[in-house]
């Protein structure tokens, strides 16, 4: 039965190509696009799976008492306490990010991403090694494991393993020796750094309970559940640190490190709303099917009877269909796999993530399960509907020719509604998601233009960030003399951190202040060439100079959210004390105030900020003329090789960095793009189908009416007339939940522009037009049949 | 084998009511040949429907195979109806979609007969009627006397006790037309009870009684002549 019913399905596929074409390549696009998804959440679901404990492996992770700060930073001294204490922990690793590091052996000097781990890492993360033993490898102090990059560039094609080599710090120079060689780190891996290095080598305070910017890896026993033994280890610190404000523990599944953030948020919103929107092209594309095979019910009604009449029954009839619309699924399924065979580089290029169809047996069950699944819910309505059919019709009765459409619907079927409701509702439905997304993609773009131009408090063009650690550190003023001796250079100035972010935070206390106010008050140690270099605005007082060498100690320049925050008049002159009641208490007079400057994106509020004063810093900002690059690059590289031959310069541009703070907008906003766009191209390939088989349909009462007189614009605009009322009711339903939808979208932005009138006008307009285009051709077209041909009788 | 008492069948649309068939009371035996003929617009095919359990009566008593069947649903008529009743009409209705082997199949297939003894019965129709050298053509590559045929033989495949012809002949010339009625009237001989609805009064005489209708009464009954041979 089953062959019977494939080879129907195929002979009937040729034998109405047309048809079949629109159906299959529609939803081969929806299947296409649903597939695009399903590798890229699969890649990023993948993240550190690869490891032989990963169920088993947890990050710890602490939050204040009222949950609303979270952070992976802990004491150094919690994984091996945790780890002699709780039998259930098998064991901890611990993982300081040593950052950007200068290696350099004889003659080579690069820099890379270092880290110090405890010798027990590469036991419990499964990193494949080329060369060592993974569990003996940083057994010693001075044993260190690079990545196969790192082992090139620094001996070249010579074998690196047993080799020494030089670490710069900031004690001096480490003299290190190969001891493992790993083979490449696997794309979709959390922890990637160039070099591993033995955790004797982490800086004092990592040794100590109060001092926290550890990561901590635990290894669970088996079947421990951890959400229990993170309540076991709740209070840890709180334990060491009595005095402190009250930090709970907790477990983080290594399987969620990539996905989500500790507070709440992350990479799995974008897969939801991904995979969403990956759905709703999907099941545009199931309409379209649903619609263009139920519309076209006459072309089947005479084959529907006489099957009925042999004896097939109801339910048979329906496998029928079903399997017709399951054969066309795996046809659009190959299709969709073709179509991404060329796409895929170019997309997963511009995403930099590795998306690739790999052919295993895994993917290729689930996506054939998909295209199953899709045909059988695309052909679930039409099988119903045309497995109803009364067999009556077959027989040639004592009824003249149905002269509508409707008229033949009801006596086929027995029916009054039905087809065409559930047709025009299923019409509004594509068109309300497509509306819904150009009125999203056109908000989303209007955010974006307004963070590009909005005004940040300071000049982010023309600025090079240099890191200046090692070397340019100590010989920083012959640097800056050096780099000012280039007249392209206009101004540098040297941060402790980079020169717009934030970085690090302190406590605050000033006059007038609330027994229960606290805020933390970002900081930034910054040279008296900030506020000129960077193009910022001094709103009062002034701001550090050398000719107040009291500054050094005494001075500090706020903002005007502090100003605001700590609610004075005349901010000049008053004292603020900052990181109260610690180690690194210091009292400061407000000399100047600045204006506020987003250092932080747009997303959230200036905060209350504060400068400090300092000569040098890890970092430098170059301010340059307009018009001077390239030429200038060659410049400040000369300058920093003469002061430090050995350092590769590291530099960037400002602004592209700020540029890159709105990465994941950009993407979800091209993403978004891409899914309006498809979801158009398929809703007007289904009206496309729809009408050019209603106008058909159409011929005959059309014929009637041009003999009877009526014009080509009149006939027309009736048939088009129809469609036109479908959108707009479509418009009238995504336009209140796109707007509800983007205002809270919006929100995110406590700087923002509004969703705007405009939006709806053009997105509304675009989709009407392009409808209109559509279906326009089609009545046209029918229009202008000759009316003689249609009158007459088959 | 058919009784039918009052039977009638009203069609009502938003605008008109027809009643195409009035109280009709008619009783056909097994293994009779009977013709149904009209004029147009009479009622024929509407009686044929009911008969074959394609449609249901609005008033009145159909008894069917020995059984009350006027109040049954769709899915019982259909289930009486597969394998008893067999149904011939003008216009050939053969799916184009399927080769002549697969159009006779398809009855088999849909009354779940096994693969074996489905073959097994196509091959003895298709022998029967001369249609092996074509089993492998579509019904557009055949003339009109073979598609109707292989309609024939599809209505025959399943040996059921009924058939129903509408207007079998009428897309036929008189060659072709006299082939099927002859197939037609040694089905009959081997016991196969068989109404034919037809306009033809020579292809009427090949059945053993004639009914006349007309605006959906029974005008008439005559006994046919001697069937031809």
């Amino acid at each position: 039965m089953l062959r019977h019913y494939a080879i129907s399905a195929l002979r009937h596929l040729a034998k109405h190509k047309g048809h079949s074409l629109i159906n299959i390549v529609g939803l081969a696009i929806g299947l296409a696009a649903a597939i695009l998804v399903l590798l890229w959440v699969r890649y990023e679901m993948s993240f550190d799976r690869f490891h032989e404990n990963a169920d088993r492996l947890y990050r710890v992770a602490f939050t204040t008492e009222d949950r609303q700060v979270h952070s992976a930073y802990l004491p150094g001294l919690a994984g091996p306490y945790l780890k002699d204490r709780y039998p259930e922990i098998l064991d901890t690793t611990r993982l300081i990010d040593s950052g950007a590091r200068k290696v350099s052996t004889d003659g080579r000097a690069v820099f890379t991403s270092a880290c110090c781990v405890d010798s027990s890492f590469f036991r419990m993360f499964t990193f494949a090694f080329a060369q060592g033993d993974p569990n003996t490898a940083l057994n010693h102090p001075d044993g260190a494991v690079i990545s196969p990059g790192l082992a090139k560039a620094l001996f070249g094609n010579a074998d690196p393993f047993g080799e020494a080599f030089q670490l710069e710090g900031e004690q001096g120079n480490l003299l290190l020796r190969v001891t493992g060689v790993l083979e490449p780190i696997p794309e979709n891996s959390t922890i990637r750094y160039g070099l591993f290095t033995a955790f004797a080598w982490a800086p004092g305070w990592a040794k100590k309970w109060d001092m926290k910017g550890v990561y901590t890896y635990v290894l669970l026993d088996h079947n421990q559940s951890y959400r229990e033994v993170s309540a076991r280890i709740e209070d840890v610190y709180n334990v060491h640190n009595p005095g402190d404000t009250p930090n709970d523990f907790y477990l983080q599944p290594l399987k969620d490190v990539h996905l989500r953030e500790l507070g709440g948020g992350g990479l799995i919103v974008y897969i939801t709303l991904f995979s969403g929107i990956g759905l709703a092209i999907l099941l545009i594309a199931c309409m379209n099917f649903m619609n263009l095979a139920t519309a076209r019910f006459s072309t089947r009604a005479k084959e529907i009877g006489v099957r009925k009449v042999i004896g097939a029954t109801r339910g048979q009839l329906a496998r029928q269909f079903l399997a017709e619309a399951a054969v066309q699924a795996l046809l659009s399924l190959v299709l969709a796999l073709v179509v991404l065979e060329f796409l895929l580089p170019p997309i997963a290029g511009v995403f930099e993530k590795p998306l690739d169809l790999e052919y295993s047996w895994a993917l290729m069950l689930q996506l054939v399960g998909i295209a199953l699944v899709v045909g059988l819910v695309a052909g679930s309505y039409p099988a119903l509907f045309l497995s109803s059919f009364s067999p009556v019709t077959v027989l040639s009765g004592p009824w003249p020719a149905p002269t509508s459409h409707r008229r033949m619907f009801r006596r086929v079927t027995g029916t009054r509604i039905g087809g065409a409701l559930l047709r025009k509702l299923l019409v509004i439905v594509q068109f309300s998601i497509s509306i819904f997304f150009a009125l999203s993609i056109l908000v989303v773009l209007r955010q974006l233009n307004y963070i590009d131009t909005k005004d940040l408090g300071f000049d982010e063009e023309n600025l090079v960030i240099l890191v200046t650690q090692g070397e340019l550190f100590r010989r920083h003023e012959t640097l800056k003399r050096g780099l000012l001796s280039d007249p392209a250079v206009e101004s540098v100035t040297f941060t402790a951190n980079v020169p717009i972010g934030w970085t690090s935070s302190l406590g605050v206390l000033w006059a007038g202040m609330r027994r229960d106010e606290i805020f933390d008050m970002g900081t930034l140690m910054v040279d008296s060439d900030y506020e000129k270099t960077l193009g910022m605005d001094l709103v009062d007082g002034r701001f550090f100079s050398e000719d107040f060498p009291s500054d050094e100690w005494t001075a500090c320049v706020v903002n005007e959210a502090a100003v605001k925050a700590m609610r004075m008049t005349d901010p000049v002159g008053k004292e603020i004390t900052l990181a109260p009641e610690s180690p690194y208490e210091n009292r400061r007079t407000i000399v100047g105030v600045v204006k506020d400057f987003h250092n932080e994106t747009l997303h959230g509020k200036v905060r209350p900020y504060t400068l400090l004063p300092a000569t040098a810093g890890a970092f430098a900002s170059i301010r340059l003329r307009p018009g001077t690059l390239p030429g200038v690059l060659e410049s400040i590289e000369q300058t920093v090789h003469d002061i430090a031959p050995d350092d590769p310069a590291a530099y960037w541009f400002l602004d592209e960095e700020m540029d890159g703070r709105y990465a994941s907008e950009r993407l979800t906003a091209g993403f978004i793009l891409a899914a309006a766009l498809l979801a158009m191209f398929l809703s007007c390939l289904g009206l496309f189908g729809l009408s050019a088989f209603t106008a058909e349909q159409h011929t005959r009462e059309i014929g009637i009416r041009k003999v009877l007189g009526a014009s080509l614009a009149g006939i027309t605009w009736s048939l088009v007339r129809e469609h036109l009322y479908l959108i707009l009711i479509a418009g009238a339903v995504a336009f209140p939940v796109g707007y509800f939808a983007m205002a809270n979208w919006l929100e995110n932005f406590a700087y923002r522009t509004g969703v705007g009138v405009w939006t709806f006008v053009v997105a509304g307009g675009a989709t009407a037009a392009i409808a209109l285009a559509t279906v326009g051709g089609q009545a046209l077209r029918a229009a202008m049949a000759d009316p003689v041909k249609a009158i007459r009788y088959e | 084998m058919i009784t039918t008492q009052n039977l009638t069948k009203i069609f009502r649309t938003d605008e008109v009511e027809t009643t195409a068939l009035n109280e009709i009371d008619l009783t056909v035996q097994a293994g009779e040949f009977v013709a149904v003929m009209g004029p147009s617009g009479c009622g024929k095919s509407t009686l044929l429907n009911i008969l074959g359990l394609l449609d249901s009566p609005t008033a009145g008593r159909l008894e069917l195979f020995d059984r009350e069947v006027s109040g049954y649903s769709e899915r019982k008529r259909s289930e009486l109806r597969k394998g008893n009743v067999g149904f011939v009409f003008q216009s050939f209705n053969l799916i184009d979609e399927l080769t002549v082997y697969e159009n006779v199949e398809l009855p088999l297939l849909y009354q779940r007969v096994s693969g074996a003894e489905r073959k097994r019965r196509i091959h003895e129709m298709l022998e029967r009627f001369n249609l092996m050298p074509r089993q492998k053509h579509f019904p557009q590559q055949l003339s009109g006397g073979q598609q109707q045929r292989v309609a024939v033989a599809r209505a025959v495949v399943g040996n059921p006790k009924l058939i129903l012809a509408d207007e079998p002949t009428g897309n036929l010339d008189s060659a072709h037309g006299e082939e099927v009625m002859s197939l037609l009237a040694r089905l009959n001989e081997d016991g196969t009870t068989i109404i034919m609805v037809t306009h033809s009064s020579s292809y009427a005489a090949y059945a053993r009684r004639v009914i006349h209708l007309f605006d959906g009464v029974v005008v008439t009954e005559a006994a046919g002549s001697v069937g031809h041979a």
